[in-house]
């Protein structure tokens, strides 16, 4: 019969089982995006986290970031098709919005719709939403409090419109 | 009266505008369409080893610290595509252990297992029930720990 050595927290305290890559958390999501080209997809994302790609290869690129915490890599060729749903980034303040808006708009990204306080899936919050290259939706928002009416989402907000519920 | 160097420091900062706080600057969301929230709710409180914060017919939402993630799943029948690859990068093996004891302890079929010398999971892949593969793993040689 084998028998299982358990390993103590001690044991794994050796650098033989830490993390080779720093990140200032104890974890962070990964992303795996399946792009049909790379190089238009890529540059879409340096100007989102204003940061180049910590690692690049022929049908890779990686980015990795501290803030928000995120492991993101984009494949090329690897059965590319469109995602359901959305990707987001959670801010603090509604003046950071503005920022993501600016960046974006300045390197001739469009914002497809801006919201102010509208209320969206049980909560209220101020937001801008885009598209990468492919289609990929993404919100930079702020949530601005609880949406207490019966109604799940408003009549405005870009989710409704994708048909939730 | 003097104040603390501390103090001064949050003084420093203007109050925030959201109605949530949360550890990091800014935070990393996602939100998965899905056809059966009910259904598929098992394997993602399994996998985030917590209930959902919120939870009400054809919603669910994960407020997570670690990892930094505000996680949602919405029923979306008509385009709930299940291609999603996701994944969590951690910080050191025992974390990996850890979340591989509660995934094979739920019953949850692992499709993928990469292990060290010794035999410790490096890296893991599982699948919701719609067919999202979340990977985790630790990079314990950067450059060659492909994810």
């Amino acid at each position: 019969m084998q028998t299982q050595t358990v390993k103590s927290t001690e044991q794994f305290a050796d650098s033989s089982y830490r993390s080779a890559v720093h990140f200032c958390t104890q974890s962070r999501p990964h992303i795996r995006l399946a792009v049909p080209k790379l190089e238009q997809v890529s540059a879409f994302y340096e100007v989102l986290f204003n940061q180049s790609p910590s690692q690049q290869g022929e049908d890779y690129v990686r980015f990795e970031l501290e803030n928000p915490p995120l492991h993101l890599t984009l494949v090329e060729g690897f059965d590319a098709q469109p995602r359901d749903g959305h990707f987001g980034i959670q801010l603090k303040y509604t003046a950071e919005i503005k920022e993501f808006q600016d960046r974006l708009e300045k390197n001739n990204y469009k914002v497809d719709l801006e919201e102010t306080e509208t209320a969206c899936c049980f909560s209220v919050g101020s937001r801008v939403w885009f598209t990468d290259p492919i289609g990929t939706l993404w919100e930079a928002y702020v949530l601005i409090g609880e949406n207490t009416s019966e109604v799940r989402c408003g009549p405005t907000c870009a989710c409704e419109a994708e048909g939730c519920g | 009266m003097t104040t603390s160097i501390w103090q001064q420091s949050q003084q420093s900062k203007p109050p925030i505008d959201s109605a949530v706080d949360f550890p990091t600057p800014s935070r990393f969301h996602v939100a998965l369409n899905v056809v059966d929230v009910e259904l598929i709710l098992p394997f993602y409180q399994t996998l985030f080893g917590k209930q959902p914060d919120t939870h009400s017919d054809g919603y669910a939402k994960f407020d997570l610290k670690e990892p930094p993630m505000l996680f949602s799943l919405n029923r979306v029948v008509h385009n709930a595509k299940g291609n999603g690859d996701f994944g969590v990068q951690l910080n050191n093996v025992h974390q990996i252990v850890e979340m591989s004891d509660r995934i094979k302890s739920a019953g949850m079929e692992v499709l993928e297992q990469d292990t060290i010398d010794d035999g410790t999971v490096r890296k893991l892949t599982v699948m919701d029930s719609e067919g999202n593969r979340w990977t985790l793993f630790v990079v314990l040689n950067a450059g060659t720990d492909e994810e």
